[in-house]
């Protein structure tokens, strides 16, 4: 499928309102942080002594469809590899279970919450790898950083 | 240009993707969390590197010893020698060379100052000397082998990281090896490191 900017601020704006709705409040600032970083680009190959005295490289905003790809790929750190290196971590350390604890002489709980690994791999989770797969075949992965 | 039936298709899609409660759970993570995944994951790629070198990796933790169940790793960086909680490690044997592998432990570096290692590698008879004089471990020397600098990027990698771990291994004396390990590729990182490596 080959999106429009059109179609693809219309998809934004309905994957954003559901990440607001799941409250992913971290892959939502993780995206906007990937805004604010902009796509480094090559500068067009023109001629001229000035283009001499510059770096050949600048920064823009991203496309629509480039955000698209950007949480797209969000997505894929969060449901898909998060829960590949749960598995890789249970098989490699051959621990049931890893917790997270932190050293509370030191470090309040609150602001780092103890964890543990079968938070990253939920029950059903090939289905969702499954559903994430379906997307990708719509929307193939495209590189959009150039440089 | 996709037409509006297919546009619908994949946004009912994506809805049923991210309504799914495993998508939920996932979603509402820490970010701390996948940070700390990422590092117990380079650690197990390290462990598996050992035992596929023919040597042996046994995890232990600091308190109950060989195979601590459950495993306990530092939520968040701290003393090699705390005994506040189990905090596990993985104690490693290749040839003649025993060391260990720690996750989040502060060392201290060859200006004095003190940093910390998201992943290291460090002789065993230092981390043993370290625990029996609740010390803090030192990055010189033969002490502090290797260091991996993990991140679980949620945004496009900048070099912000980058530049402080080349001023980090700069402060660790001969390290055998180093790395700075994440989970998306960054040409701008790579530039960056082909230039101060």
């Amino acid at each position: 499928m080959i999106l429009t900017e059109d179609d693809a601020a219309k998809l934004l704006h309905s994957m954003l309102n559901l990440l607001q709705s799941s409250s992913a409040r971290e892959v939502l600032d993780g995206i906007e942080e990937s805004r604010r970083l902009g796509i480094e680009e090559l500068l067009p190959e023109q001629k001229g002594l000035e283009l001499k005295q510059v770096a050949r490289t600048r920064r823009r905003p991203p496309t629509n469809v480039e955000l698209v790809q950007i949480v797209l790929e969000r997505l894929h750190q969060r449901l898909v590899v998060l829960p590949t290196l749960a598995s890789a971590i249970s098989k490699r350390l051959g621990a049931q279970d890893v917790l997270w604890r932190v050293d509370t002489e030191f470090v309040s709980t609150d602001r780092f919450p103890e964890a543990r690994l079968s938070d990253l791999s939920p029950d059903s989770v090939d289905n969702l790898m499954l559903a994430f797969a379906e997307i990708r075949k719509l929307i193939p992965v495209q590189t959009i950083e150039r440089v | 240009m996709a037409n509006n039936q297919e546009l619908d298709e994949l946004l009912s899609a994506i809805s049923n993707l991210l309504n799914l409660p495993a998508a939920q759970q996932l979603l509402q993570l820490n970010s701390n969390t996948c940070e700390r995944a990422y590092e117990a994951y380079v650690l197990s790629l390290c462990v598996e590197a050992v035992r596929r070198a023919g040597g042996t990796a046994e995890l232990k933790g600091i308190l109950s010893g060989p195979n601590p169940n459950p495993v306990v790793l530092r939520g968040a960086p701290g003393s090699m020698a705390s005994r506040n909680q189990n905090f596990a490690f993985a104690s490693c044997a290749l040839r003649n060379k025993q060391f260990e592998f720690h996750v989040d432990v502060e060392y201290q570096g060859t200006s004095g100052a003190p940093h910390e290692i998201d992943v290291s590698m460090c002789d065993e008879a230092h981390a043993e000397a370290v625990r029996n004089t609740n010390g803090r471990p030192k990055a010189d020397g033969n002490k502090l082998l290797m260091a991996f600098e993990c991140k679980f990027y949620e945004s496009t990698p900048g070099v912000g990281l980058g530049r402080t771990f080349v001023g980090l291994i700069s402060d660790c004396g001969a390290l055998r090896f180093k790395a700075f390990v994440a989970n998306l590729t960054s040409e701008k990182l790579g530039l960056y490191f082909s230039k101060s490596s």
